[in-house]
């Protein structure tokens, strides 16, 4: 069986098999940090390259370290993967976090308390499980670890945009914040199932 | 490194506290876990998983079990060693604590339930980026003594577990039309007899025209909007 | 200074009682795992077969069953062969492609005569429930038996439904609504076919 080709992937991580609306992962900061464009946008971007780079790494730790028969060393290790993919997202987060202080102030307060949840926004461990499980080459891995990053942002930028005019609507009290940004959300994953089979992975 | 007495002491032995002591105040955090502060409903905790895999009762059974599983021992470890963790770490420690547990879990259901490790897939592994536990470590484990901290992650588990049975119940029944489809006390509502070989413990003779969004992604979102929708005016017609 | 030793301390004394409790956890579990892995494919392919006298029977007396009465030649992977007391009674093949939304494993059994179906099983796929998932039920997979794999000229084929009244012994019914999900089966059919047509020729089975 032929494995997809590089933009294949990318583009069906991005529409067609949306890592936030159709696998569910990185409700929590989508829930929480979507009210304003900016942020969602910096967000976005801090995920994209953290999904992207921590795919790379977590995939040469399975195959060149857990997996007995892809490894250099010769034991089966693969029940470590969970403790050993977190541990490098937590970290490439701490490095992340560094950078943006450096970089930009106003995005770092900005973001604040968000920027260390990334670790635990289960739309990249589950991306980096999800390249596993598919068997996807080092190549098709980072293709993967990109188009989950960046649909995980197209999705988080469209709701804050849709939120910021929400504003001016009549929404119901007791839907509150959440109850709301879930009825979105289901809307936005029916049109994105239209996606389906525009790109056949 | 040097332990701390706990912060109640005052010298005297009666300032420690006692079993009684430890279990009302577990008992508190076991009500607010399932109600005043549900996890899904109130805290927004553990959205994810709600939505992935609520499809199935059967699926949404198992991975309130992991949860609950995790949460009562994962906050046990944690509030044992709640004085001796460096500050620095403590972030670092929840989720290695976390995870560890996790994979216990996995590593059984695949021993001993090896269809519904593949039907629940990555989402059991997911469960250490569930924010419910490192939530739940952070704001309670690292204050409190062992006991409590079970109950209280007793009591969240709960809570999750409740949502995504009640998600979930909707979610099967309007969408596939059977109730624990997969296991031996399923419950089919379908006019015709089932195929022989599935599984069930009762077929009810109606037919309902299933609603394939429910099973499918926005069915689940849907789902949760409405439920916090109805969960939401109940809590302010009380608070009246 | 003496902070930052006791960090390393902690977290080296915690990481080493994680990964031997888990390390142990795993050593002990590992054999029923790979045992329930293996069971999956085991059980998918004495159904397909029709291997009698699987009903009731514990996973060490099915995994027995097929020992003895399945085998795969040297040469040839994805092929399992059905034999009884020596003689070939049916032979199975893999039948693995992508699917709509991810990979679809399948397996074909054919007849002694290597070309009438004995039975299809579609036994991993996450197509949409209800419509592209019913290639995995019954009722569907039930079609394909007596049917043939190929004709002169074509192998078999799902047809849209409504659009051939009478179907051909090397045609059957698809989903309504699940064209996608069936065209990709179609896929997986041909190839899986013309795989084992190509591995059969110049061997006597």
């Amino acid at each position: 069986m032929d494995s997809p080709a590089f933009w294949v992937i990318l583009l069906a991580a991005i529409f067609t098999n949306n890592i936030l609306l159709s696998n569910f992962l990185g409700m929590c900061s989508f829930l929480a940090v979507s009210k304003r464009v900016e942020t969602a946008v910096g967000l976005g971007l801090a995920v994209v390259f953290v999904c992207t780079c921590t795919s790379a790494l977590n995939w040469i730790i399975y195959y060149k370290l857990l997996n007995p028969e892809t490894s250099w060393i010769g034991l089966d290790l693969r029940f470590l993967s969970f403790i050993l993919f977190i541990a490098v997202i937590a970290a490439f987060v701490q490095f992340v976090e560094m950078v943006i202080e450096k970089v930009s102030q106003t995005l770092y307060l900005a973001l604040g308390i968000f920027l260390p949840l990334i670790t635990v926004n289960c739309a990249i461990l589950g991306a980096c499980l999800l390249l596993i499980i598919r068997q996807y080459d080092f190549v098709r891995s980072i293709a993967y670890g990109l188009g989950s990053g960046l649909g995980w942002m197209l999705a988080i930028v469209v709701i804050a945009g849709i939120r910021e005019r929400l504003r001016f609507s009549h929404v119901p009290a007791a839907l509150g914040q959440t109850g709301i940004v879930m009825i979105i959300t289901g809307i936005m994953a029916m049109a994105f199932i239209g996606f389906a089979g525009m790109i056949s992975l | 490194m040097s332990i701390e007495p706990p912060k109640t002491c005052t010298g005297s032995c009666a300032s420690c506290p006692s079993l009684q002591d430890d279990l009302k105040k577990g008992r508190l955090a076991l009500r607010a876990g399932i109600f005043q502060e549900n996890p899904v409903f109130c805290q927004i905790l553990g959205v994810c998983s709600a939505l992935a895999v609520t499809s199935k009762v059967a699926n949404a059974v198992v991975m309130g079990a992991a949860v609950t599983f995790t949460a009562i021992l994962g906050n046990a470890m944690i509030a044992a060693m709640r004085n001796i963790i460096p500050r620095r770490i403590r972030l670092m420690v929840e989720v290695i604590v976390i995870a560890f547990f996790v994979i216990v879990f996995d590593q059984l259901l695949k021993a001993y339930w090896f269809d519904m490790s593949r039907e629940l897939g990555p989402y059991v592994g997911l469960i250490i980026t569930n924010c419910i536990l490192m939530g739940r470590a952070e704001a309670y484990a690292l204050q409190n003594r062992v006991l409590p901290s079970m109950m209280d992650g007793l009591g969240n588990g709960l809570g999750y577990s409740a949502v995504l049975l009640i998600v979930a119940v909707i979610r099967e029944l309007s969408g596939s039309g059977t109730l624990l489809a997969g296991t031996p006390l399923a419950i089919i509502l379908s006019a015709q007899p089932v195929s022989s070989g599935t599984p069930h413990l009762l077929r009810i003779p109606i037919d309902i025209a299933p609603a394939q969004l429910m099973i499918m992604a926005p069915g689940a979102f849907f789902t949760i909007g409405v439920l916090i929708y109805i969960f939401g005016a109940f809590r302010k017609q009380e608070a009246k | 200074m003496k902070e930052t030793v006791k960090t390393w301390l902690f977290l080296l004394v915690l990481s080493l009682i994680v990964s031997v409790t888990l390390t142990a956890v795993s050593a002990g579990l590992k054999g029923r795992i790979e045992q329930n892995l293996r069971m999956v494919k085991v059980r998918s392919v004495l159904e397909v077969l029709n291997v009698p006298d699987r009903d009731g029977k514990t996973d060490a007396q099915l995994l027995a069953l097929y020992d003895a009465k399945v085998t795969t030649p040297a040469d040839m992977q994805g092929v399992y062969v059905y034999q009884e007391n020596g003689q070939l009674e049916a032979i199975a093949f893999d039948a693995v492609g992508k699917g709509l939304w991810d990979t679809i494993k399948g397996l074909i059994a054919v007849e002694r005569d290597g070309q009438t179906i004995r039975g299809v099983r579609f036994y991993e796929q996450v197509e949409t429930p209800g419509l592209g998932g019913e290639i995995g039920t019954p009722a569907f997979e039930r079609q394909f038996v007596g049917k043939k794999i190929a004709a002169a000229d074509h192998v078999l084929q799902i047809i849209k439904p409504g659009v051939k009244p009478v179907l051909s012994d090397t045609e059957v019914h698809g989903i309504t609504g699940a064209t996608l999900t069936c065209d990709a089966v179609n896929i997986i059919l041909k190839q899986a076919i013309e795989r084992f047509q190509q591995s059969r020729k110049g061997q006597s089975l």
